[in-house]
């Protein structure tokens, strides 16, 4: 893991830019997430920030792997964010120092303005922080195996240990909105996602094809809400509040499609998590689809179970993918196209003929895969799952490991 | 990405001891598999040459990456005592931390840090650490290590 943190200060970064510039914000999804410098809740945060002292923001744009040249070409010749890109006159990317090399690479005729200093490598430990290890030479720091944290490194090196402070920009004109959910008087932003707004105010409902980083697909409807006025059930991930609105989230009924909903899905496939990667629960694999069947006590199917088994595609050399497991939440689709940027996973065949497939159904390997595990990262359930294999014997003979990280 | 190069085999076995140590191989599947000194082929080259040269190799372990918990994954039989590491200096580190039963020992060189394009298959160092600093510019061909002649990484652009 590289480790990087903020070089710049607000008031630094603002005299860099003008009210004039047409800004574009780019973050990587690796490092600089572990980091606390990137990922797409700190380009939003930054784009507030921007916005609300009069800077124009065109957009941000979440990036697998920085470090991956041809993914950030791939970004900027995207037909959804091209526009973007040709009209930008400033690249802002959230991106340690040697992404920064890409980016400035493929964006050589834009300015691109940096915010980050890389210090070294280092890990993410077994007790949830991230240290430096092994530290650049100009650093002036030792090799410390045991590692330094962020706030040590940021003392040692006057850099910044956290995020900017929204409270630096100006205060935004938000416009608000007053609604009910389940009884309750709630103000969110107008236009927010409603599923967002729940989630915001303690109110948890289902779902498996909604993921905050992906843009919305609505097509699970697990969550279904019920919105008065309104003739047919809605997805709350594909609805924005507005103002007035009453929204019921929970009741029998509702929970009553839901459970029909789970029980298909059980019976679409042999979900058996007994040979799944994401069947036992732990901080780093957990099975979404395997949470909602316990919280809705379902124990067993009532449709008739699709006993076909389609054959698993272990052909690359870090991903497994399973169809079987597959729920066609369309996830991994949308994380190729939107993070990867590369529209390498889609579905294909029709009704109940469809699976998920790379490279229009070649095998993993074959495709246009860069390995960049966005699919990976958003799958719900077991279908795609991170590669641990073990070898022994005399011949090296490779042996699947299950997810387990009990220590 | 963490660019390395697989040190010579003669060194890491200075570190081994042929009549005590019971080895497992821990390998990551990261930035050590995409510089060509690690992943399941280098994996076996290793373990059949030290197998061949005497040591007790017992078993290897690929993860996904070792700079973070998913180091648990790897489950060394009870009669391992020495982990050898098929990982960057910062995987390295964190299999000494967390599995400090274990002697680990490495099996490559951290040489900077590199971008990578996976259409031309090309690596380029763009910070290398002071002791490798003739290396920054220098291009590789992704999974093997292999030298490239340079400007093989801004050669290609995507429909190309």
């Amino acid at each position: 893991m590289i480790i990087s943190l903020r070089a710049v200060s607000y008031e630094d970064l603002k005299a860099q830019i003008s009210t004039d510039d047409k800004i574009m914000l780019l973050s990587c999804n690796t490092c600089v997430v572990a980091c606390g410098v990137g990922g797409m809740q700190k380009m939003t945060s930054l784009a507030n920030m921007l916005e609300a002292d009069g800077y124009k923001v065109l957009g941000k744009d979440l990036v697998s792997i920085g470090c991956t040249t041809n993914l950030i070409q791939r970004h900027r010749d995207d037909i959804k964010k091209r526009h973007n890109y040709e009209e930008a006159t400033v690249i802002i990317p959230l991106i340690c120092e040697n992404g920064l090399e890409a980016v400035q690479t493929v964006f050589h005729d834009k300015k691109v303005i940096s915010i980050t200093k890389t210090a070294g490598v280092g890990n993410f430990t077994s007790m949830g922080s991230i240290v430096l290890t092994h530290p650049f030479e100009s650093t002036g720091m030792e090799l410390n195996s045991e590692g330094y944290e962020l706030s040590e490194v940021a003392e040692k090196l006057g850099l910044y240990e956290d995020f900017f402070d929204e409270d630096e920009a100006a205060e935004r004109e938000t416009a608000y909105v007053t609604l009910t959910i389940d009884g309750e008087e709630v103000t969110a932003e107008r236009g927010q996602n409603l599923l967002q707004v729940c989630e915001e105010n303690g109110i948890s409902i289902p779902h498996l094809c909604y993921h905050e980083e992906l843009s919305e697909a609505g097509v699970c409807r697990l969550c279904l809400v019920k919105i008065a006025g309104r003739r047919d059930l809605m997805p709350s991930c594909c609805t924005h509040v507005d103002e007035g609105m009453e929204v019921v989230t929970h009741d029998e009924e509702l929970n009553h499609y839901r459970r029909i909903i789970l029980e298909l899905i059980m019976a679409s496939h042999n979900h058996n998590c007994l040979t799944c990667n994401k069947g036992v629960p732990d901080p780093m694999a957990s099975c979404e689809l395997q949470n909602l069947i316990r919280q809705y006590g379902i124990e067993k199917s009532r449709y008739k179970v699709n006993e076909e088994m389609l054959e698993p595609d272990n052909s690359s050399p870090i991903i497994e993918y399973d169809p079987n497991k597959c729920i066609l939440c369309g996830r991994c689709a949308r994380a190729c196209e939107e993070i990867a940027g590369l529209c390498n996973i889609g579905f294909v065949n029709r009704g109940s003929g469809t699976v998920i497939a790379a490279g229009l159904n070649k095998e993993m390997k074959q495709s246009d895969c860069a390995e960049c595990m966005a699919c990976v990262n958003v799958c719900p359930t077991g279908a795609l799952t991170e590669r641990v294999v073990r070898f022994s014997g005399e011949k090296w003979e490779l042996q699947k490991v299950y997810s387990d990280l009990t220590v | 990405m963490i660019f390395t190069k697989s040190l010579d085999i003669e060194d890491i076995k200075k570190d081994l001891d042929k009549d005590n140590d019971v080895i497992a191989i821990i390998g990551c599947e990261t930035c050590v598999r995409v510089s060509g000194s690690g992943g399941d082929e280098k994996m076996k080259e290793l373990a059949l040459k030290l197998r061949s040269d005497g040591y007790n190799v017992k078993e290897g372990f690929m993860i996904p990456t070792a700079c973070t918990p998913k180091i648990f994954l790897a489950k060394p039989g009870r009669s391992v005592n020495t982990i050898l590491s098929l990982a960057c200096s910062a995987g390295t580190s964190n299999l000494e931390r967390e599995l400090s039963q274990y002697k680990v020992v490495r099996t490559t060189e951290d040489i900077g840090l590199m971008i990578h394009d996976t259409v031309t298959e090309a690596i380029k160092i763009t910070m290398p650490y002071d002791s490798h600093k003739d290396e920054k510019g220098n291009e590789y061909e992704a999974h093997t290590g292999k030298a490239l002649k340079r400007g093989m990484t801004e050669k290609v652009e995507v429909g190309a």
